[in-house]
Formats: C-alpha cells, sequence, structure tokens
C-alpha cells in the first residue's frame, strides 16, 4: 500500500520532470542564459568602456572638431584655417629612431611609456593666395586597451601570447607612464530632464533642469515657488523672474494662452496659478516687449569690451535663446518650444503643489546618466583642443603681425611648433586624475584609480564599478538606499562598507551603458507615426482629455491622441532594427507622456520578447546558439531580445522563469542571476546567505591571493601577490565559468572540520635586532652593477649600485663633462624577510633616461596572524597551526587541512 | 641552542617528592597521553595530569633552503626565537615556543612520585614490548588477506 | 564479536544527538572491589593482535584491549616521528625554468625515496656532511626541440626533448663507503613518474642535493606513511524486532554488507563481521519507525588501524617501527629520571627547585 503510494507520488514527479506537466503545453526554452555568454562577447563588463571610448574615437571628436573647425587671424582677414577632417591613428612607438614603431601594452608597462596613437588632422588654409590641404599630427592620445584603437582587439590567444599579453585580461583601461589607470564610471543626475522637487520644511516646490549641448555650455534652470509665487530662476539672471514675466518674453503674450499651456483645464491647477498672472500685471508687464525690458535689466551681461552697449530686450533675448535651457533649440529667434518647455516645468510644479506625490525621486535609476571615460575624454579633448586653438591663432598673429617676412608664411610649420600641449594634457590629466576644465567649469579630482592587481578579480571589479558624483558627507540615506529600479542593472551585493557604502555602487552582469544616437532621425521617425509638431498646437490641446505629450531627450516635440499605438509602432520598428536597437520609449500616465530617449550613458539591459504569451526565443533558437550559428546580435535582429532600459521597464512586464508567464506578460528574464555583479556571482549559493554576508564577500574576494593574469611572470609591478599553487573552485557558479575565474583562480579547495576547542591566547613576540645599523653588503652584486638573477638577498644587500651626479641640481654649464663628480647612491634591500632577485630589465624611457627595474621575491607559507575566508564573507585570522599528528582525524583517516 | 637540555626537569614538588611536576623536554602527547594512563593504572597515585603546548610555535617555523653552490655547505636553519628570559610558570600549559610537556603525580602515603614515574616508564615498556610480540607472531601466521596495489 | 556478549563497559555509545561514555574508567578505584591496576599478565591474555589484509602500499590490522592512549601513540610517532630520508638542502647551478628556485626545492624535497632510514644516521644542524649522514643527488635536465618532431604535433613530448622533469631524472652520486653500503638497492625515489617541473626549449635545471634523515614532526615530508589512522569497532545492537516490511529500509539505513536479511522468515541481523564495515551514520536514527529497535556503538578498546606506506618501509614494518622509537624514547626518559632520582637522594632530600 505505502508502496504504491509512492510510485504514484514517483510517476507525478516524472512528468513534472524539468517544470514540464501534462497541464503544461508550452516547451520550456532550456539553456537559455546561453545568451548570456552569447551577450558577453559584444556586450556587457568592461565593454561598456571600450564602447564609451570608440565612440569618442570615431564619433565625438569629429564631432568636436566640427563644432571648432575654423581658427582665423585677428591681424590678416584674408587668412584662415579650417580642420575637414580627424582621424585617431594606431598605437606607436613615439621615438625618431625606431625602426619597428610597433608598440604592445606590455613594453609601455615595463618601459614606464605611455600607450599612446598619433592625433591626425586634415587641414585646409591660405598659403599666400593658395589654399593648401595637408595632414598634422597635433598630439597623442592614450589608447584604451582592447578598444578599436588598440593591437590586441581581435587577436587570436597565440598572438596575444606573442605579445605577452593575458587574453582573460578584460583592457578598458589606459597605460600612461608605466602605470595601468582606470576612469570609473561616474554616476550623475541625467541631463536635459525636469526634476521636481519639495523641501517640506521650507514649504517650496521646484523643477529644475540642467541643460548640457555640444558646445559644452552647462547650466541649471529653475522653476520655483517663492511665497505661493512661482519664478524662473538662473545663474544668469540677478533675480527671480516671475513665471508669467519669463512665458511673456518668451512668446506667448496672452495671459489665457499662459494659463491653458501651464494649468491647463484642471480647476486645482489653475486656481494654484492665478496669483501669478496678476503679479505679472502688478509689476506692469503686459507685452513681450516689457518682458524682456524687465529681464534684460536683470541679466549678468558678460559684456566684451569691442563693440556698442546693446538694449536691454536684446541682452534679455540672447540670454533666453543661448543660456537658460540652451539644449532646447531656438532657430531663427521661434522661441516656441522653449516657452512649452518652461510652461511644462511650470505645469510640473502645480502639479506637485496640487499633489506631493507628483515629484520625482532622484535616486531612481531611470533618472540617472554614468558618464564614461569616452565622455570624460570628449570634455578634455575639447578644452585642450579649443586652448590648442587659440595658442595657435595668437601665434600666427604674431606672425603675420610682423611686417616683412623672409618666406612666405606657412601655417604648417606654426603647427608642428605649438608642442604637446594635448599630448602632455591628456597624460597629465589621466596619470593624476585632475579634470579640471576651468571652460566647462569642471573641477573635478580623483577621476581616473589605478587598477588594481590584488588579483584577477579585484581588477575586474575595479572596471566595472561605479562611483557617486555627490554628496558623500551628506547624512541621508537616500543615494545610498538599495532601489528597486537597480534590479538587473546594479549589483545588489556590491557595494563597499562604510563612508562609501551605497554610493559606490557595481553593474551587474547583463549591462550596457547606451552611447549617444543621433536624435533628428528619431523625430523625424515620431512625426511620420502621427505625431503632430508642438509648433502647430496650443494650450487647448496639449493638455485635452486624450492627448499625450511626445518627448525626445526631455524635449517635447509634438502630441498624440493614441500613444499606445504609437508606442507600440515605434517598438515595432526598434525590433525590426530601423534604428538603433539601444532608443527606448516609454509611457508616462502620470504626466500623460510618451518619452523617447537615445541619449548617452543610460543603463539598458537584454529581455526575451514574450508575445501572446509565449517566449519570442525557443529551443530551436537556442540550439542555433549552441551550434554557432546564430549570435546575440542575430536575436536582436529577429526581434526576439530587445534591450530595456529602466524607464521602458517601468513600462514593461517581465516575467522572472518562465512558468510565471502570464497573458499580460511582455518579457522574460534572459537568467536570474544576472541581476549580480562579476564580483557577487562567484558566491556559491548566494541565496542561502544573510544579505550581508555576500556584501562582505563582495569586498573580500577581492583580496584573494590568486593567479593574476597568464603573463603575471614577465610583469613588474611594484606589489604583486602570487599564489604557488592556486586551485580552481569545486564549486563553480556559471558567473565564474563566464568571467574566467576558474582559469585564473585565487584560493584552495580546503577541508574544513568543525569541532569545539579553546584557542591560546598569545601576544605575537617579535625579535628584536641589537643594533639598528646594519652595514652596506655588495656580495651579490655582478660586473654591471646589479644583482644577479637568483640571488638571494638579505637586508642591507645591495642590488643596484647606482652612482649619481652630485650636483644633479644644479644646472650650470662647466664646460668639463669628465671632471663632474660622482657620488654612491647604491639602492639597498630594506625588506627584514630576505628575498630572491626574480628579474633585472634594463631599458630607458621615452626621453632617453635609462630605467632599471629590479624584482625581487618572496616565497612565504601561511603563517599565524594570516588572514583566511570562505567564499561566504567568512574571514578569520589564523591563530593556531597544527602538526599533522594532532589533527583530527575521521574513520577514513582525512584530516582538515589541504 | 648551546648547552645540552636537560630531558627531565623538576618543576615543583614537595620536599618528599610525592606531589611534584616534571617538565619532559621535546615530547608530546606521544609520550604525556601515555604516561599519564600508565601512572593512573597505579593505584598509589592519587593524581595525575599532564599538559602540552597548543599548536605549532614561531620556532618550528623551518625554511626550505637553498642555495648557491659556493657559499657555505652548512645550511639547514631553524629560526630560533625561544624568548628564555623568564623561567614559565609552573602547572601551566607550555607555551608554544617550547618544546616540553608538564607532567604532574600527586601519591598516596607520601610515597615518591619519581618512583612511580620510573615504574610507569618501564611497565609502559614492556606494554610495547607485548604489542610488538603479538603483531610479529600474528604476522608471521601469514593469515591475511595479501592484495596488490597500484599506484 | 558478535555472537558473543559483550562487556558493555568496553562501549562507546552513539545516541542521535550525542555520544556517551567516552573516555575510559579502568583505573584503580573507580569501580569498587574490582582490581584494575597494571597487571602485564592479565594486559597478554586481552591484548589482540591481527593483520588484516596487507598489499605493497598499506597494511589494515586490529589492536584489541589497549587503551586509547596506546594506539594513539602508535598513530602519531608513525605520523611524526618513525624517521625517513628526504632531500632537504638543494644547491642550484642553474634554473631557467618558470618555477622558482625555493618552490622547486620545496618540491624536490616532498620526493619520497626508497632509502632505508635505518642505513642512515641522524644529521644535526651543526653536523659537517658526511657518507654516514648525507646522500648526494644529482638533476640535470634541458630541454631541447625535437628535430625529428612530427609536423603539426601538439604534444610537448613529441615536440620537445624533456619537456617535464620527472623524479626519475634524480641521479644517485655515491660518496665514500656509500656505494657498498647501499649496493643492493641504489637509492632512488620509491615512485619515478612524479613531475616536479615543465621544461620548454632552452630552459635548464641543474641542481645538486643533499638527503638527509629527519622525522615527521620535522616537517612533514619525512613522515613515512601517507595515512596513518584507526577507528574503533562499530556496534550494533538490534533489541527489538525488525517488522519484515521495514526490513530493507532497515538494511538501507546501514553500510552495504552490514545488515542481513533472512530470505525465508525476513528476519534482521547483524552479518557476522558487519559491523565492521559500517560508518556508524546514524541514518537508522532518524526514522521514527526505528526508535528503540537498535543500539549502537563503538568498542572501546577496538581499534582498526589502516596505514598507507609512502616510503622505503614496507608497510608491515611501520609498526614495529614505531614501538621501537616509542621504546626508545621512554628508555631516554627513564634514565633521565633515573639520573633525576640519584641527584635528589644524593643531595640527601634536600631537593633543588628551580621554581616553587
Amino acid at each position: 500500500m505505502v508502496e504504491d503510494e509512492d510510485n504514484e507520488w514517483g510517476q507525478l514527479n516524472l512528468t513534472n520532470w524539468k517544470g514540464l506537466s501534462a497541464t503544461d503545453p508550452i516547451k520550456s526554452v532550456e539553456d537559455k542564459w546561453l545568451l548570456l555568454p552569447a551577450f558577453l562577447k559584444v556586450k556587457g563588463l568592461v565593454k561598456q568602456h571600450i564602447d564609451s571610448f570608440n565612440y569618442f574615437v570615431d564619433v565625438d571628436i569629429k564631432n568636436i572638431v566640427k563644432a571648432n573647425n575654423k581658427v582665423t587671424s585677428d591681424v590678416d582677414p584674408r587668412f584662415w584655417l579650417k580642420y575637414t577632417d580627424i582621424n585617431v591613428g594606431f598605437p606607436d612607438r613615439n621615438e625618431e629612431s625606431s625602426v619597428d614603431k610597433k608598440v604592445t601594452p606590455n613594453e609601455c608597462r615595463l618601459r614606464d611609456t605611455t600607450y599612446s596613437a598619433p592625433i591626425i588632422v586634415t587641414i585646409q588654409y591660405t598659403r599666400g593666395k593658395n589654399i593648401v590641404q595637408r595632414n598634422v599630427n597635433i598630439g597623442r592620445l592614450p589608447i584604451m586597451l582592447r578598444s578599436c584603437k588598440c593591437v590586441l582587439t581581435g587577436r587570436s590567444e597565440e598572438q596575444l601570447a606573442r605579445m605577452i599579453e593575458c587574453p582573460l585580461d578584460p583592457g578598458g583601461y589606459f597605460v600612461v607612464k608605466g602605470t595601468e589607470k582606470v576612469i570609473l564610471v561616474q554616476e550623475q543626475l541625467s541631463k536635459n530632464r525636469i526634476i521636481v522637487e519639495t523641501d517640506s520644511a521650507k514649504g517650496v516646490v521646484q523643477a529644475s533642469c540642467t541643460s548640457s549641448t555640444h558646445g559644452g555650455l552647462k547650466s541649471k534652470t529653475y522653476v520655483a515657488t517663492k511665497k505661493g509665487k512661482i519664478y524662473l530662476r538662473h545663474n544668469s539672471i540677478h533675480e527671480d523672474i516671475p513665471i508669467v514675466i519669463a512665458l511673456k518674453a518668451l512668446g506667448i503674450q496672452s495671459d489665457k494662452e499662459i494659463l491653458l499651456l501651464t494649468a491647463g483645464n484642471t480647476d486645482a491647477y489653475k486656481t494654484a496659478f492665478s496669483a501669478n498672472l496678476e503679479d505679472a500685471a502688478k509689476l506692469g508687464v503686459f507685452t513681450r516687449h516689457q518682458a524682456l525690458e524687465y529681464i534684460g535689466s536683470r541679466v549678468k551681461v558678460n559684456r566684451r569690451v569691442m563693440g556698442p552697449r546693446r538694449p536691454a530686450w536684446e541682452e534679455a533675448l540672447e540670454a533666453l535663446a543661448t543660456i537658460v535651457l540652451a539644449h532646447v533649440p531656438v532657430k531663427g529667434l521661434d522661441f516656441r518650444s522653449k516657452a512649452i518647455f518652461v510652461a511644462t516645468m511650470t505645469r510640473r510644479v502645480l502639479m506637485a503643489i496640487d499633489d506631493e506625490h507628483m515629484v520625482d525621486d532622484r535616486d531612481y535609476v531611470g533618472n540617472k546618466r554614468l558618464e564614461l571615460a569616452g565622455q570624460l575624454l570628449a570634455l578634455l579633448f575639447e578644452d585642450l583642443f579649443k586652448t590648442y586653438n587659440s595658442n595657435l591663432k595668437n601665434a600666427i598673429d604674431k606672425v603675420l603681425k610682423k611686417p616683412s617676412r623672409t618666406s612666405e608664411f606657412d601655417a604648417f610649420n606654426t603647427m608642428r611648433m605649438q608642442g604637446d600641449h594635448l599630448t602632455s594634457g591628456f597624460v597629465r590629466a589621466i596619470s593624476t586624475g585632475n579634470w579640471s576644465l576651468k571652460r566647462f567649469k569642471m573641477e573635478r579630482a580623483g577621476v581616473t584609480h589605478v587598477l588594481s592587481r590584488l588579483s584577477f578579480i579585484s581588477a575586474l571589479g575595479m572596471m566595472t564599478r561605479i562611483s557617486s558624483q555627490f554628496e558623500k558627507t551628506r547624512k541621508v540615506s537616500g543615494p545610498r538606499a538599495l532601489q528597486p529600479s537597480q534590479w538587473g542593472v546594479l549589483c545588489p551585493s556590491d557595494t563597499p562598507e562604510g563612508e562609501a557604502c551605497g554610493l559606490v555602487k557595481n553593474l551587474a552582469l547583463m549591462t550596457h551603458i547606451t552611447t549617444d544616437v543621433e536624435e533628428e532621425p528619431i523625430i523625424r521617425l515620431a512625426f511620420m507615426l502621427g505625431v503632430e509638431d508642438i509648433s502647430l498646437t496650443t494650450g487647448t490641446e496639449i493638455y485635452g482629455p486624450h492627448t499625450f505629450v511626445v518627448n525626445v531627450n526631455g524635449t517635447i516635440i509634438g502630441l498624440t491622441r493614441y500613444p499606445t499605438r504609437f508606442v507600440a509602432q515605434f517598438r515595432k520598428l526598434r525590433r525590426a532594427r530601423r534604428f538603433s536597437e539601444f532608443v527606448s520609449i516609454y509611457i508616462n500616465h502620470h504626466h500623460r507622456a510618451v518619452h523617447i530617449a537615445s541619449d548617452g550613458g543610460r543603463i539598458c539591459r537584454p529581455a526575451i520578447i514574450v508575445e501572446n504569451g509565449r517566449s519570442r526565443v525557443t529551443s530551436e533558437h537556442i540550439q542555433q546558439l549552441k551550434k554557432g550559428t546564430m549570435t546575440f546580435d542575430d536575436f536582436l535582429k529577429k526581434g526576439l531580445v530587445e534591450y530595456l532600459d529602466v524607464n521602458e521597464e517601468n513600462d514593461t512586464y517581465i516575467a522572472l522563469y518562465e512558468n510565471d508567464i502570464v497573458l499580460t506578460t511582455t518579457h522574460l528574464e534572459i537568467e536570474p542571476f544576472t541581476l549580480l555583479g562579476a564580483v557577487a556571482g562567484l558566491i556559491p549559493y548566494p541565496h542561502h546567505n544573510q544579505s550581508p554576508r555576500n556584501t562582505y564577500q563582495c569586498a573580500m574576494g577581492k583580496q584573494a591571493i590568486g593567479a593574476i593574469a597568464y603573463n603575471q611572470l614577465n610583469r613588474i609591478d611594484t606589489l604583486l601577490y602570487l599564489s604557488v599553487y592556486p586551485q580552481q573552485p569545486m564549486v563553480k557558479t556559471k558567473t565564474i565559468e563566464l568571467v574566467g575565474y576558474d582559469k585564473l583562480p585565487a584560493g584552495q579547495n580546503a577541508t574544513v572540520a568543525v569541532m569545539s576547542y579553546s584557542g591560546f591566547d598569545r601576544l605575537a613576540d617579535a625579535p628584536l635586532d641589537e643594533n639598528g645599523q646594519i652595514s652596506k653588503k655588495y656580495d651579490i652584486i655582478q660586473l654591471d652593477g646589479l644583482a644577479g638573477v637568483g640571488e638571494r638577498v638579505d637586508p642591507g644587500d645591495v642590488y643596484v649600485n647606482k652612482q649619481t651626479p652630485s650636483n644633479a641640481a644644479d644646472n650650470t654649464f662647466t664646460g668639463q663633462a669628465a671632471s663632474v663628480p660622482y657620488k654612491n647612491t647604491p639602492l639597498t634591500y630594506k625588506s627584514p624577510v630576505s628575498g630572491n632577485i626574480d628579474k633585472v630589465m634594463i631599458s630607458d624611457t621615452e626621453n632617453d633616461q635609462t630605467i632599471v627595474k629590479v624584482l625581487i621575491r618572496q616565497t612565504r607559507r601561511p603563517e599565524l596572524g594570516d588572514k583566511f575566508s570562505s567564499r561566504h564573507g567568512q574571514k578569520g585570522v589564523c591563530g593556531l597551526i597544527v602538526n599533522q599528528e594532532d589533527m583530527p582525524f575521521n574513520d577514513q583517516g582525512i584530516n582538515p587541512g589541504n | 641552542m648551546t648547552e645540552a637540555v636537560e630531558k627531565i626537569k623538576l618543576l615543583r614538588s614537595s620536599p618528599d617528592l610525592s606531589a611534584a611536576t616534571y617538565q619532559i623536554h621535546d615530547e608530546s602527547h606521544t609520550i604525556g597521553n601515555s604516561l599519564r594512563w600508565m601512572l593512573m593504572k597505579n593505584p598509589k597515585v592519587e593524581f595525575c595530569g599532564y599538559s602540552a603546548p597548543v599548536g605549532t610555535a614561531f620556532g618550528h617555523i623551518r625554511e626550505h633552503v637553498y642555495q648557491r653552490p659556493y657559499a657555505s655547505l652548512m645550511l639547514s636553519r631553524f629560526i630560533s626565537l625561544h624568548p628564555t628570559s623568564s623561567a614559565p610558570p609552573a602547572n601551566t600549559v607550555p607555551h608554544p615556543s617550547e618544546n616540553v610537556i608538564n607532567v604532574r603525580i600527586q601519591m598516596y602515603d607520601n610515597l615518591s612520585s619519581l618512583d612511580a614515574l620510573i615504574t610507569a616508564l618501564s611497565d609502559l615498556d614492556k606494554l610495547c614490548e607485548t604489542v610488538e610480540d603479538a603483531y610479529i607472531k600474528d604476522l608471521r601466521e601469514n593469515k591475511y588477506e595479501k592484495w596488490e596495489e597500484r599506484r | 564479536m558478535s555472537s558473543q556478549p559483550l562487556d558493555p563497559r568496553r562501549l562507546v555509545g552513539v545516541h542521535a544527538e550525542r555520544v556517551t561514555d567516552v573516555s575510559s574508567r579502568d583505573f584503580p578505584g573507580h569501580y569498587p572491589g574490582e582490581d584494575h591496576s597494571w597487571n602485564l599478565q592479565r594486559f597478554k591474555k586481552n591484548l589482540k593482535v591481527k593483520v588484516q589484509r596487507l598489499s605493497n602500499h598499506s597494511i589494515e590490522f586490529d589492536i584489541v584491549g589497549v587503551d586509547a592512549s596506546i594506539a594513539n601513540a602508535f598513530r602519531r610517532i608513525m605520523i611524526a616521528e618513525v624517521p625517513a630520508i628526504c632531500i632537504e638542502h638543494v644547491f642550484a647551478f642553474n634554473n631557467t625554468s618558470v618555477i622558482v628556485d625555493e618552490v622547486l626545492a620545496h618540491r624536490f624535497g616532498l620526493v619520497p625515496l626508497n632509502v632505508d632510514p635505518s642505513l642512515m644516521e641522524m644529521r644535526s644542524p651543526d653536523d659537517p656532511p658526511t657518507d654516514r649522514n648525507t646522500l648526494v643527488f644529482e638533476v640535470d635536465v634541458t630541454c631541447e626541440r625535437n628535430p625529428k618532431a612530427p609536423k603539426g604535433s601538439t604534444d610537448p613530448y613529441e615536440l620537445y626533448i624533456n619537456p617535464e622533469v620527472l623524479s626519475s631524472h634524480i641521479t644517485w652520486s655515491p660518496a665514500g663507503e656509500q656505494a657498498e653500503v647501499f649496493a643492493d638497492n641504489a637509492p632512488a625515489p620509491t615512485n619515478p613518474n612524479i613531475v616536479l617541473a615543465k621544461l620548454r626549449p632552452g630552459q635548464q635545471i641543474h641542481y645538486q642535493m643533499h638527503a638527509v634523515k629527519g622525522v615527521g614532526k620535522d616537517h612533514a615530508k619525512f613522515s613515512p606513511v601517507a595515512t596513518a589512522s584507526y577507528r574503533l569497532l562499530p556496534h550494533i545492537k538490534i533489541t527489538k524486532p525488525i517488522p519484515p516490511h521495514l526490513a530493507e529500509k532497515f538494511q538501507k539505513c546501514f553500510s552495504p554488507g552490514v545488515i542481513k536479511i533472512n530470505p525465508r522468515t525476513r528476519e534482521v541481523s547483524v552479518d557476522g563481521n558487519g559491523a565492521r564495515k559500517d560508518t556508524v551514520s546514524r541514518e537508522v536514527l532518524r526514522h521514527p519507525e526505528f526508535t528503540d529497535s537498535v543500539e549502537l556503538g563503538r568498542v572501546r578498546d577496538y581499534f582498526l588501524f589502516n596505514v598507507e606506506s609512502e616510503s622505503a618501509y614496507r608497510p608491515e614494518r611501520l609498526l614495529p617501527e614505531a614501538i621501537k622509537v616509542m621504546r626508545e624514547k621512554l628508555a631516554i626518559i627513564k634514565q633521565a629520571a633515573e639520573a633525576l632520582r640519584e641527584k635528589s637522594t644524593t643531595m640527601d632530600n634536600d631537593v633543588v627547585m628551580t621554581d616553587v
């Protein structure tokens, strides 16, 4: 009887095997996680650094040059110089005499040089009466490893081995003066978007918008309440401008239209706004001209010396067109879209006054943008390039000023004399980490960090790290707290403890950070899909009962009456790859708006598309993926998988597992474990751990001693910890294999016995030296003055017998080179523990200075006080080393230990 | 260490040796526990206990020595860190840097603990002899399973 | 064993959550009216030593009737104090391999050698090396490209000559009287196939090595055993008949071969010497249907030794060697104790105390 029952249960279990049951007709997609390795081949982990750098080098740098492409002379109006093109070459050896120009990153690391490539511009300029075209090298740009300009890209493992480079190294960093430097990902509040906040203590509601455009001007515009009335505030205006005056100045003269554009038809908003209309009337501002005069008298005038003084209204017009909300385009003094933008800000303030829930969340990941190496380098380049051009202009002016010249003036020669302004600018910024660009009011320190080579994982973990730009000292918990919108894009476990807790984050395994996508085609497409142009509408339509506003990158472009249909069609076109897969679209029902985003810095992640309750990805697709006949890109092209940014995620219904799919489901998670990052992914069974243990482990996994890279024995770092016998973990996660941790492991598999035991409290007894003075010993020095490889170095041993001129600081010329006195400056070994000479390198740096590197190795065994840990945040300090015979043993004779 | 160390040192005792702590150099649980057992088998022993250091001392850590051929051939080196400045307190667990065990014996009837110790040592020796004889006898009988182990 | 009733005093009780009666209590005065003082004759009578299995590398034997302290002493001595010969000093002439000198020296040190330790003397740190305390070995291996390598091959052994340094590359250089002493068994590693380093063309390892006699407590490489451990004989007592339909389930609670089921009566019993095979996993105690039907235990003075030799010693020689070491130790202590007694009596009861 009992057995029968058992069997029945067994039968039931069999039909339910691997999630299939008789009542479940849908065939599950096995191994859909294989999309993850396919994704990691093209995107993710450190690829965003590389993508961002590639974008800078291929696209952005050209845009910057296009925006600053002309150099003219104040002296000779006939002279002009135009940049027609700019290109970044491949890294080469920056030495005139070298025959073989090819250079590898490892050579740069060893020789303390910079891994950089020449920047070549094509110029057209006037030489006498002719127009000449030439290519000029204007400086050198440090090249990101594994980027499109790097010699390592696309190389096979054998080729990489020949270049002494590790195939598992992720790249994404720079080699500057021999040190590996990472530009950390920076987190910022999104630009060009309206953020509404309230200060309940002061009763202030304000909508702010940080404008950022190419050309670099960054400014913040506020629309805020003050004593119950709404004002426009901007840095370039002395006083807060009543909002109605601002709107009138922007060309909306009628009070009725102002009311419609701001309060619409909602009575509550109308009541709240009416005071503002009265305010403008009281100030006697009725027409646009009056409004402009009002503002003009309050604008901070940044007057150039030249030129006549302009009337106030003209100043106001210029300020409103170019400085206030600079990102909203004003074409031919058509202020319509800017006026609507200001009106929208006002409306958002009114909404927040009426309902305090209508404020935005600063901590919401959808309101954040990530700034990567490419963007930072672009800013730096723009600054350096502008300075370069003004220097060039001054130099040209200086020559042209001379009344008579011996030869015809050739600007090419002047350009070649310009020195290494760009080169040194890049090197200085990256090696110090100080991005001080006065032109853009940017003063940031600590942008770059030395790549931590403590272990393979610490290097990898550094590449996925995100640092927050703001409020490290402020005692607010909001920015530090785990945000629900972090799901799948930022690792919930990997954050440091203490000061930076929650402010420093790490990317999840399956994320991508977007780069800018041109918005004009997107706008055209939106119009084609039936969006009505905003400039043709009035307030009545905009806030009509069935209309939705369509925004592109925060700017209103038009209206639609069928938002759902519009969004569906837009998505269909995206899935058909008619435009970039990284353009996102979503409906915001609170604001009755459709938002399209194509800007860079958004975090997005792929998800499987679900239609009619079925996953678009089927087992057949996975089979093809396994065979290698399909790549991740094919999945995108076929519309099986799409990228969702955090905002668009809010417009979806994502099933975690396939059996969670219901009729309203729109997407399916590729694999749940991708919500963790690369470091947290190394923890086996993290869901069985208490949450903070995973966080501890994330900090600790990076300290594990093991293998660092395949080229670890060819590197000469200041400090390198290697394990003699590293072991790959017996219990592996999928992430371990994807990241390559099984190929460069850290740690050993240990047998652990759990026993109760009482320890011996002990103090460390340190050996004392009798005398502090240690005499120098030259025993191990060979004929060349350097210690021999393999020699043992004891404290006090000289390993480089160096001499320096005693007057090194003195630059006076004596004329007698031979009589320069030298003094002995030998390098002595100082560590109390003896070591061995592992490697000796002699080379020279870029400026022909001889460089000698001596690598000294110490072989160590575990000793009392060494730290040991499991992979679950359980660390401990070794307090007892037990002899083999004192070890506990079990029936099989197995001991703890390894 | 230059001077030879005493194998057994009397740490603390009553004048008639009826209660004493002996420190045995260079021994561990191996001798300590079996000696304790054998002493306890003596009806005249009131109390017997021993203590051994816990864990390995720094002084036990040794290097794997390798050296250039032209250097001296006398190379085996121990890092010796014995802080021998002050005598250790008796009746406690020896510090891990000391390679000793302490054996405490207390006797009934004011008998000498040293005598009991010596008797126990010779009894242990006989025990060992007995086990060895029995083992060799059984081995000679050849009544065991033989098998070939491949490595 | 299971046929004869066992003295319950010899049992360690193994219960679901705890273990009882761990320590031995066979001391005088513990049981009133019983004599538990040391008696060699009685010990001889109770002692049973039986070799169970023997192979070329390992031995299993039982020692019955001794205290755990004695059995443990033998185990500990086998691990830590039975001497063996190992490479101790390495003199590097050349090493261009990827393995650094310290690590490679360590690896050479761990190679087990076939030298009988009784043929050599201990060498203290201050002793000069002599032919009685030091064996000299040499290894000189250079890797080269194989000119006759088949095209397209990826096998290092086809592509190169000497791609690996093996323990068989260690050669012995006799000194002094060693050639005669070790005439019948030339010193060499016990296993010729241990990979010590990998080489690629152009790399060379040239070391001279000195092997000395040492003990495991000094360094684990001198330990002559791979494992030396014992366990106590498991004891299973079925106190209540097991219902026939639960017989298989009951059987599965133990290691295979421990419980037998009578095919006819379906009666459950311990299979002869089967208890030996059990792991005392206590699985049976987890099932409520078997509550109070079985008592688990181990016999406190019944030691099942398992010793694996990894040295010059044949496995059956290890226990006698251990006992020899034990007896030497006892003799030294006894000598010292007698000297101490001598001193204290001559001093006429005026004992000088180091610390009172």
